[in-house]
């Protein structure tokens, strides 16, 4: 690090030493509010990304790659591998004219459903309005429940600063 | 006649490694046909073209540049079946471990992309880094002579537009007090979580009147609900939630802050700091990662491991000190120099014609 930001740093550092020691940042505070956050996160585990739009679209394009090498044609009998090898190359062009229309029409297809998610993701992520309505929306019972979790936070710390006496 | 094509994993209207690609694809025009390819350019964006339609080979002399920032079998499939010479860009990939809990297929994805990078190796002719921060992962790979030159940064671009009337009107009855600004994608090593503990300490605990800003596509969408979830849980007051945002609406955001403010744990550059920096926007950061040098001496570093109470020391300390305030934006317009883009792009096109 450069002298000049330590110079700052060592300044900011000397300022939360006071401040813990005035009170205005109880012990333990950072620990208490990332107990917080982990909480939080725990609840929301649940809603997994694997399952959202963008990444089923992501595996849906991933897997509409459609390719004549990627058909398999071996086979443990050499007489079998050397039949399905032989078709294989004999039925090449008829092979590639059905791949590359089903990829048209798996590329159309795509681009309908961005389309579609785009129109989607506009009205729900435009600025993260629909997100706040939907948690306000939440039931009161999981009002409840983070009130509870932010009271056994603090009897946490309080339990944790005790402790430490 | 020479094709240099440019090929990406994601495309964005608005993503940093998609802007450096287009302001690259301006130059290498000067030197041949030049397009740019992505496995996944996102709806709407319409000047980069589907990766399926680059041909895997060619009878024309031809170059591929692959900006790395992620892992995808598609495209490390199309590199090592292609047969030109490729330029590797690397602008590191986000660390996978952070992404377990939320995201397996991005997770899975992030991983393979540094095994992707490995088993590129040979077929690489020059390989470019934005930073010394990833010249020094990709030496750990193994490879060598790695140029660093931050590519494609176009630093006056935001600064040509004008501001956006809504976004003013937003930000004057909804920001009060000194803006806190932060520009990212919600993703997990972003740490937006200790951003809003640092606005609940300036609100709440020391009574300060500070709005914070969270600007950024929300790429995780349960990172970013956790992030509301967790404001209206502390009762944050002043936390604007402004999603992602056209160009023109950042450079009012810009504009309008007071300081920038990441907590980031990971970055390969972070081309959202050079862009404050730019606006004369004071940074504060962890030193971390490339973090350490794209923020360097012109703004506050702060430890890896910072908590809320010092990033909430550190915007007193910038709101409050006039000296370090008007410093740190000196330091930060003179820093940004470095980054113009039509230095290095240019620097870029002279190594391009030792390799063609």
């Amino acid at each position: 690090m450069n002298s000049v930001s330590q110079d700052y740093l060592s300044t900011i550092k000397q300022r939360v030493a006071e401040r813990r020691e005035a009170g205005d940042y109880p012990p333990g505070l950072e620990d208490q509010l990332d107990r917080h956050y982990q909480e939080i996160l725990r609840g929301f585990n649940f809603l997994s990304d694997e399952d959202d739009l963008q990444s089923l679209m992501r595996r849906l394009k991933s897997s509409t790659i459609f390719n004549a090498a990627t058909i398999e044609t071996w086979s443990p009998n050499p007489f079998k591998r050397f039949i399905h090898r032989l078709i294989a190359k004999v039925t090449v062009r008829q092979t590639s004219g059905i791949l590359n229309q089903v990829q048209q029409h798996s590329n159309t297809l795509n681009q309908a459903l961005d389309m579609l998610i785009e129109v989607i993701e506009e009205m729900q992520h435009g600025d993260g309005t629909a997100q706040t309505e939907i948690l306000s929306t939440r039931s009161d019972l999981d009002k409840r429940l983070s009130a509870a979790l932010d009271r056994l936070s603090l009897i946490e710390a309080e339990l944790d600063t005790h402790r430490s006496k | 006649m020479t094709e240099i094509h440019q090929v990406l994993v994601g495309a964005g209207r608005t993503d940093a490694i998609t802007n450096m690609a287009r302001s690259l694809r301006s130059h290498l025009r000067r030197l041949g046909s030049s397009e740019i390819y992505a496995q996944h350019p996102a709806p709407g964006v319409k000047d980069v073209h589907l990766l399926q339609k680059l041909a895997r080979s060619t009878s024309s002399k031809r170059i591929i540049i692959f900006h790395a920032s992620g892992g995808n079998q598609a495209v490390h499939d199309f590199l090592q079946a292609c047969s030109d010479p490729v330029i590797l860009i690397f602008h590191n990939i986000a660390p996978a471990d952070s992404f377990e809990n939320f995201d397996k297929s991005r997770t899975k994805d992030l991983r393979q992309g540094w095994e992707d990078l490995e088993s590129l190796q040979e077929k690489v002719v020059l390989t470019v880094s934005d930073s010394q921060y990833n010249a020094h992962c990709l030496s750990d790979l193994g490879y060598k002579n790695i140029q660093v030159l931050p590519l494609g940064i176009e630093i006056n671009r935001l600064h040509r537009l004008n501001s956006n009337a809504a976004m003013e009107y937003r930000l004057n009855r909804e920001a009060v007090g000194p803006l806190l600004l932060f520009v990212g994608q919600s993703v997990p090593h972003k740490k937006i979580e200790t951003l809003i503990q640092m606005q609940y300490l300036l609100s709440v605990h020391l009574g300060r009147q500070t709005s914070l800003a969270l600007v950024g596509p929300i790429t995780i969408s349960s990172v970013q609900a956790a992030a509301l979830e967790q404001a209206r849980r502390l009762g944050v007051p002043n936390c604007l939630f402004l999603g992602q945002i056209q160009d023109d609406e950042l450079a009012t955001v810009y504009r309008r802050a007071t300081a920038f403010v990441t907590a980031s744990v990971h970055e390969g550059l972070c081309i959202p700091v050079v862009e404050a920096m730019s606006f004369g926007v004071p940074v504060i950061a962890r030193e971390t990662s490339a973090l350490s040098e794209t923020v360097g001496e012109a703004g506050v570093l702060l430890p890896e491991n910072a908590g809320p109470e010092l990033f909430s020391e550190a915007v007193n300390e910038i709101l409050d000190n006039p000296h370090l305030r008007e410093d740190l934006i000196k330091r930060g317009k003179e820093k940004t120099i470095r980054y113009d883009s039509s230095v290095n792009n240019q620097k870029f096109l002279d190594l391009l014609e030792q390799v063609i």
